[in-house]
C-alpha cells in the first residue's frame, strides 16, 4: 500500500464509515496526516456528527442515546485540545509593564517607582529596561533581549511599532527646551544601549508661532505615524520627521495647539476637530495628502484635501438598514438608532472606526453616567468602520473634479473662515461606506502560521501595606494556527455555521434569535456575526447575518477582525471562522 | 471506416504491444487524449510505460466489459458523492476484481495512470471492503503497514479517537 497515491488512499478512505475511518488514523504516521488533511473526509466526518440528514444524533434507530452521543462529541473536541498545542498562556515576568505586543513580539517595561530622596542619589538605577520578548518555535520559550535606558526617559507615551521592529524613546531636556529620540531596532542584531541606530534632536523653540498659548512647561505630544514617520505635535504645529532619516520631512499648521494627527493609511493623515467647533450639532475630520504636505513650514493653516463633516451627537446608518436589523434582533434599545452611540473616536491604518462601545456626551456636553447597553453584548467591541480605501478613492475623485459628493453643507462660518472652498462630505454620504462588525482586538501580523498573539492580559495586585499596586504577569496567549484544529475549523466554518440544528438539549428554539453575539453562555448556542457592506456599486448596502453555531461553554471572548471569527472555549479548544472563503 | 481505423496499437512497460479496439482503448481517458493528440497516424503504438502487460491485459478486459456504457464526465462531483455514499461493486467487477494483493494495487495504479475513473473506483470500493470492520492491527497486518507510533503517540490517538468508539 506503500506505493499508493495518497489521493488514492484519500479515496479508499471516503468509501469506509466513520468509525473505519478513525481506525485507519491509527494505523500510521501516513493514514493519520492524510485524514487530518483531507477536507472531504474530515467533511464526512462532521457530517456524521453535525448535519442532521446524516447524523446519527438524530437516527432515531441508533442504540446510543443522544445525550450519550453529545458526550461523546464534547469528548472529542477536548481529545482535540490534547492532540496538541492549540492555546497556550504564558507567564512573563512581573513588575513588567506591557506595552506592546504583535505576532511573536512582545515589548514590555520594568515599572519606574517614584523617586524618594535616598533613591535620588542612585538615580540611573532608577532607569527603566526594555524587554523585548520574542517567542522561539523549538523551544517553546520566550527569548528576552533587554535594552537597558542609559538616562531617564519620558514614559508618557511608549513609541513602539512592532511591524517595523522599532523602539523610539524620548528624552526630554528643559534647558534649552527639547526633546531627542533614540531610534532602537531591537529584532534585528544584538541590543545595547549602544545600538541605537539613530538620534532626532528636536528644538522644541522651534515651533514658533506667532501666538503662542501653549505654556512652556506643556510638553509635546509625540505618535508614530504611517510609513517611517514620527509626528511631534506642540503648539500648532505638527512635524513629521523620518526617523529611519532623521530629518524633518513634512509641516502642518493645525488650527488648534496639541492636536495630533491620526494616520490614515499609508498616504494620509487625519485631524478631528471635536472641541473648537462645539456650537454646532457636527464635527469634522480634517482629511491632508502626506505628500501634499509642505516640507517647511508656512506660518498659515494647512489646507486639507477634503473633509468629512459627522454629527456630534452619533452617527446614523440608513434607515433601510436599521429597520432590518432591529427587526432582526429585536433590539430595545434606550435610542431609537442603534448607532447612536457611533462616536468616531479611534483611528487605524485600515479604517475609521466608530465605536458603538462608547457613548455619546449629553447634549450639555457632560457624560451619561451610565453607559447604555451595547446591543452586540456587553464584551463585544463593535465599530462601524470607514475603510481607507473610500477615503482614497474620495480623494482621487477630487483630483479628477468629479462630482459625486454635495459639498453644500457648510453653514459654520468659523470653519469656512479657516478652511475657504474646502470640499466638505457630510455623514448623510459618505455612512454609505461604512461597514459595520463586530471587531477584535488586534490579533497579530497577516500571517497565518505559526503562533499568534490574540490576548495580552495584565493585572495589578493589591497588597496590604504596600504603597503602589504591584504589577501581576503579563498574561498572554498565544494560538497555532496551522495546527489542525484550526485548519479543520475554518474550512468547515460555513458548514457548521449553516446547521440550524442545536446540539444541545437546553439550546434555545432557533426561532428565537439572540442578539448578535451572545458571549456569557454557558450552554451551546450560536453566534450571529453581522455585516452590512457598502455594496458594490457604493451606493447602497448589502447586509450579511452569518450564524454560527458555539459547541461548549463559552469563555466569554469573540473576537471578529473583520475576516475571521475566533470563538474560545472553556476547555481552551478555539474554533476559527474563515468569513473570506 | 475500416475496421483497422478503429483499433490501436498500446505498448506496455515490458514492449509488448497490445492491438485493441478504439472504444476499448477510449475507457482511458489518458489515451483518448493520447489518441487525438497523434491524430491519424497509423501504426503508431501509444506507449504505457507504468504498466504492464499482465496488468494491461486484466484492465482491457475490463475495458472491454464496459465498453458500451457511456463514459464519466470529465469532473464530475455528482459521480463523485454516489460514490461515496455506496460501497457496493457490481457482481461482475467483484467477480472480476477478485485477485491477488499485488495485483489489486498494480491495476489500481494503472486504473489512476491511465484514468479510468470508474475502475479507479471499483479499486478503492474493493479494498475499503478489506478494510471495513478490521481493526488497525489486523489492517497492519493485511497490508503490511508499518506501525511507526510511539506507544504515547498511539495513546493519544486512541484517545482522540474515542468518540467513535460506540
Amino acid at each position: 500500500m506503500d506505493n499508493l497515491d495518497e489521493h488514492i488512499i484519500e479515496g479508499i478512505l471516503l468509501n469506509l464509515t466513520p468509525v473505519d475511518i478513525v481506525t485507519c488514523a491509527s494505523l500510521s504516521h501516513r493514514f493519520n496526516r492524510i485524514i487530518t488533511a483531507s477536507a472531504s473526509i474530515q467533511l464526512e466526518l462532521y457530517k456524521h456528527i453535525y448535519d442532521p440528514a446524516e447524523s446519527y444524533i438524530t437516527d432515531s434507530t441508533s442504540y446510543v442515546p443522544i445525550k450519550q452521543r453529545l458526550l461523546n462529541l464534547i469528548k472529542r473536541e477536548r481529545n482535540f485540545q490534547d492532540s496538541g498545542p492549540k492555546i497556550k498562556n504564558y507567564k512573563l515576568e512581573s513588575g513588567q509593564v506591557f506595552v506592546a505586543a504583535k505576532g511573536k513580539h512582545i515589548v514590555t517595561r520594568s515599572r519606574v517607582a517614584p523617586e524618594t530622596s535616598s533613591q535620588q542619589t542612585h538615580r540611573e538605577q532608577s532607569y527603566p529596561t526594555y524587554n523585548i520578548w520574542t517567542y522561539q518555535d523549538e523551544d517553546d520559550m520566550w527569548e528576552k533581549q533587554q535594552l537597558r535606558v542609559p538616562f531617564a526617559p519620558d514614559l508618557r507615551q511608549d513609541l513602539v511599532d512592532l511591524d517595523k521592529g522599532v523602539i523610539i524613546i524620548q528624552q526630554y531636556h528643559r534647558s534649552p527646551l527639547r526633546i531627542i529620540l533614540h531610534v532602537f531596532h531591537p529584532l534585528t542584531g544584538t541590543l545595547t544601549p549602544d545600538s541605537c541606530s539613530g538620534a532626532i534632536e528636536i528644538s522644541l523653540d522651534e515651533f514658533a508661532h506667532p501666538h503662542p498659548s501653549t505654556r512652556r512647561s506643556e510638553k509635546p505630544s509625540i505618535k508614530l505615524g504611517p510609513r517611517n514617520l514620527v509626528q511631534v505635535s506642540y503648539r500648532k504645529k505638527i512635524r513629521f520627521y523620518d526617523y529611519i532619516k532623521g530629518l524633518l520631512t513634512y509641516t502642518l499648521e493645525s488650527v488648534d495647539s496639541l492636536r495630533e494627527c491620526i494616520s490614515i493609511g499609508p498616504n494620509f493623515v487625519g485631524i478631528a476637530l471635536p472641541s473648537i467647533y462645539r456650537n454646532v450639532p457636527f464635527r469634522h475630520l480634517l482629511v491632508y495628502s502626506i505628500d501634499l504636505l509642505p516640507s517647511t513650514e508656512a506660518h498659515t493653516l494647512t489646507q486639507p484635501i477634503f473633509a468629512l463633516r459627522f454629527p456630534s451627537r452619533g452617527s446614523r446608518l440608513p434607515h433601510d438598514v436599521q429597520e432590518e436589523v432591529s427587526q432582526e434582533y429585536a433590539l430595545a434599545l434606550p435610542y431609537d438608532d442603534m448607532y447612536m452611540r457611533g462616536t468616531i473616536n479611534r483611528f487605524d491604518s485600515i479604517s475609521i472606526c466608530c465605536s458603538l462601545g462608547d457613548y455619546p456626551h449629553a447634549d450639555d456636553g457632560s457624560a451619561h453616567t451610565t453607559p447604555p447597553p451595547n446591543p452586540f453584548g456587553a464584551d463585544a467591541d463593535s465599530t462601524i468602520y470607514l475603510p481607507v480605501r473610500n477615503i482614497e478613492d474620495v480623494f482621487l475623485d477630487l483630483k479628477m473634479g468629479g462630482k459625486r459628493y454635495k459639498f453644500d453643507v457648510q453653514d459654520d462660518p468659523e470653519f469656512i473662515q479657516d478652511f475657504p472652498g474646502l470640499p466638505t462630505i457630510d455623514w448623510n454620504i459618505w455612512k454609505r461606506h461604512t461597514v459595520v462588525t463586530c471587531t477584535a482586538p488586534d490579533t497579530g501580523d497577516d500571517d497565518n502560521k505559526g503562533s499568534k498573539i490574540i490576548n495580552c492580559d495584565q493585572m495589578y495586585i493589591s497588597e496590604p501595606g504596600q504603597g503602589m499596586d504591584q504589577l501581576g504577569p503579563v498574561q498572554l496567549t498565544t494560538y497555532e494556527l496551522d495546527l489542525r484544529p484550526a485548519k479543520f475549523h475554518t474550512e468547515l466554518g460555513f458548514a457548521i455555521g449553516e446547521s440550524r440544528h442545536c446540539l444541545d438539549n437546553n439550546a434555545r428554539e432557533s426561532g428565537e434569535r439572540d442578539v448578535s453575539i451572545k458571549t456569557t453562555s454557558s450552554v451551546l448556542e450560536k453566534v450571529d456575526v453581522m455585516r452590512v457592506e457598502a455594496s458594490d456599486d457604493t451606493l447602497g448596502f448589502t447586509r450579511k447575518v452569518y450564524t454560527v453555531k458555539t459547541k461548549g461553554d463559552m469563555a466569554g471572548r469573540v473576537f471578529f477582525d473583520g475576516n475571521k471569527l475566533f470563538m474560545t472555549y472553556r476547555n481552551s479548544v478555539v474554533d476559527v471562522f474563515d468569513f473570506t472563503a | 471506416m475500416s475496421d483497422k481505423k478503429q483499433q490501436v496499437i498500446l505498448q506496455t512497460s515490458d514492449d509488448e504491444q497490445f492491438t485493441v479496439e478504439k472504444i476499448v482503448a477510449e475507457r482511458s481517458a489518458m489515451i483518448k487524449s493520447m489518441m487525438e493528440d497523434l491524430g491519424e497516424q497509423e501504426g503508431q503504438a501509444i506507449p504505457l510505460p507504468n504498466v504492464s502487460s499482465s496488468v494491461l491485459t486484466k484492465i482491457l478486459e475490463y475495458c472491454d466489459h464496459h465498453k458500451n456504457e457511456p463514459l464519466p464526465a470529465a469532473d464530475s462531483s455528482d459521480a463523485d458523492d454516489s460514490r461515496r455514499k455506496t460501497s457496493e461493486i457490481g457482481e461482475w467487477d467483484a467477480r472480476w476484481i477478485q485477485v491477488d494483493q499485488e495485483m489489486l494495487f498494480e491495476i489500481i495504479l494503472a486504473a489512476n495512470y491511465l484514468d479510468i475513473k470508474p475502475l479507479l473506483d471499483v479499486g478503492c470500493k474493493t479494498v475499503a471492503n478489506m478494510i471495513k470492520g478490521k481493526t488497525p492491527e489486523e489492517i497492519r497486518k493485511l497490508f503490511n503497514i508499518t506501525n511507526d507510533f510511539t506507544p504515547e503517540e498511539e495513546e493519544q490517538i486512541r484517545k482522540e479517537n474515542e468518540w467513535a468508539e460506540e
